[in-house]
């Protein structure tokens, strides 16, 4: 009866991978299946009954075949930790750098001061680019629980599902025109600036105006398209993976404790403190200079710092490790 | 039913490294010992069973060794790291935390039940 079993193993790991871990693990199911095989003749059933129930408890094979590839695959390619390593430098990387393309973007206006159109108009470019450039890299950090998501429902195998490869490159084709998007949006009152300046007055023409609508409405449909896009492309995923409510909410309530904790008191403490400074500047600089627009870029310096202090901890974090 | 099924699959980490906890294990030992405790109500399928031993191995909380039982069949063993003891903790404490909020939610909806009949 050994033998039979074998041969039903044999045949149910044909098409699996010749791998060591695919043996391990044919060998470790085999076993088990064995054991409960002399278990239910020990019950007193006969060999052929004995036979089917054990072998109708294994379940399906296939799937747990195909889900080792996903694993290889996972720890050769697509592991969670390597993506974020290869991300987190890129991210520490792009971050310096826009920091310091916004805070040189604001040399023109330091230069020339805000009555020369030409200097606002290079720093709103500059500022426009740098922001992007953060907040793609920002978004580069791929969430652990999204990730293990996307992982999981690939395993289902059932109906129309994403790959790693495809959620990658929609994550990266989202992350990029919500940076482009949000250039734009700083870039949007440039016609403003430079219609002011061409007609050397402080207001701007009705045509400007409808121009700078325009551009702004595009970009705002364009942002709002690839947020609903996006929230739908990770919906259909979770749903993929649980399919009752209650256990989703109790999933839901884990993750949602886990990132709660992850975000340290003291790091809140952080933001908190440069977004005070941030509006000090802010309020103070406005009343004195007059020049809110400009000082409002305050606010965007504020985010990125508070950025970079996650960053810091997270690096001290990794290298206590 | 089918909810406890769910919650059974939803906890199936925390099950086996509770198993564990006992003494190092195999798949069809433990397997057995979930049906039991279940009284056959609820049997956790083979491939969910490796999938998450798979999945513990990899996190660190598990390791597995061929060992030789007294009769001479050759098993794969696992066994808790201390890691999977600090996992376990931290999973039964977020089951409780879980189970109480829960328990409220389904008590808000039969009190209201019984307040609108």
């Amino acid at each position: 009866m050994n033998e039979r079993l074998k041969q039903y193993f044999d045949s149910l790991f044909e098409d699996a991978p010749d791998t060591k871990e695919m043996s391990e693990l044919k060998e470790e199911i085999f076993l088990n299946t064995l054991d409960r095989y002399n278990d239910l003749l020990s019950q007193g059933k006969s060999k052929d009954a004995s036979f089917t129930q054990a072998v109708a408890r294994i379940g399906n094979i296939e799937e747990l075949i195909s889900l080792c590839n996903i694993d290889t695959d996972r720890n050769n390619y697509y592991s969670e930790e390597t993506l974020n390593e290869n991300n987190k430098k890129r991210n520490t990387l792009l971050i310096t750098a826009s920091v310091i393309y916004i805070l040189s973007a604001l040399i023109p206006i330091a230069l020339y001061g805000t009555n020369v159109m030409f200097a606002i108009i290079i720093s709103i470019f500059g500022i426009a680019i740098a922001s992007g450039l953060c907040i793609y890299s920002i978004n580069l950090k791929i969430d652990p629980e999204t990730f293990s998501r996307v992982i999981d429902s690939k395993k289902t195998d059932n109906g129309e599902e994403y790959s790693v490869e495809d959620f990658e490159k929609k994550r990266r084709f989202n992350n990029i025109v919500l940076s482009v998007g949000i250039s734009l949006f700083i870039i949007s009152p440039v016609p403003f600036f430079f219609s002011a300046y061409l007609h050397e007055k402080s207001q701007p023409g009705a045509g400007t105006v409808m121009i700078n609508g325009n551009v702004i409405a595009i970009i705002t449909a364009i942002i709002f398209c690839t947020a609903v896009a996006a929230e739908m492309f990770y919906k259909v995923n979770k749903l993929d993976i649980r399919r009752f409510s209650s256990s989703d909410m109790v999933e839901d309530f884990k993750t949602w404790n886990r990132i709660k904790n992850k975000v340290s008191g003291f790091i809140r403490i952080f933001d908190v403190i440069v977004f005070l400074a941030a509006a000090f500047i802010y309020v103070i600089g406005g009343i004195k200079t007059n020049e809110w627009i400009v000082l409002s870029i305050n606010f965007l310096i504020a985010f990125v710092i508070t950025r970079i202090i996650r960053q810091f901890f997270e690096l001290a974090k990794v290298l206590k490790k | 039913m089918s909810v406890t099924s769910d919650l059974i699959r939803g906890n199936t980490d925390t099950i086996i490294l509770g198993q564990l906890l006992v003494h190092d294990s195999y798949g069809y030992e433990i397997n057995k010992s979930i049906s039991n405790i279940l009284g056959g109500l609820y049997e956790l399928k083979e491939a969910t069973l490796y999938t998450a031993f798979k999945r513990l191995e990899e996190a660190g909380y598990i390791s597995s060794y061929w060992g030789d039982e007294t009769t001479g069949a050759r098993r794969k063993y696992y066994t808790i790291t201390p890691l999977g003891r600090q996992a376990h903790a931290r999973m039964l404490e977020e089951w409780n935390t879980s189970k109480e909020i829960i328990d409220k939610l389904v008590n808000i909806v039969t009190d209201e039940k019984g307040a609108n009949l």
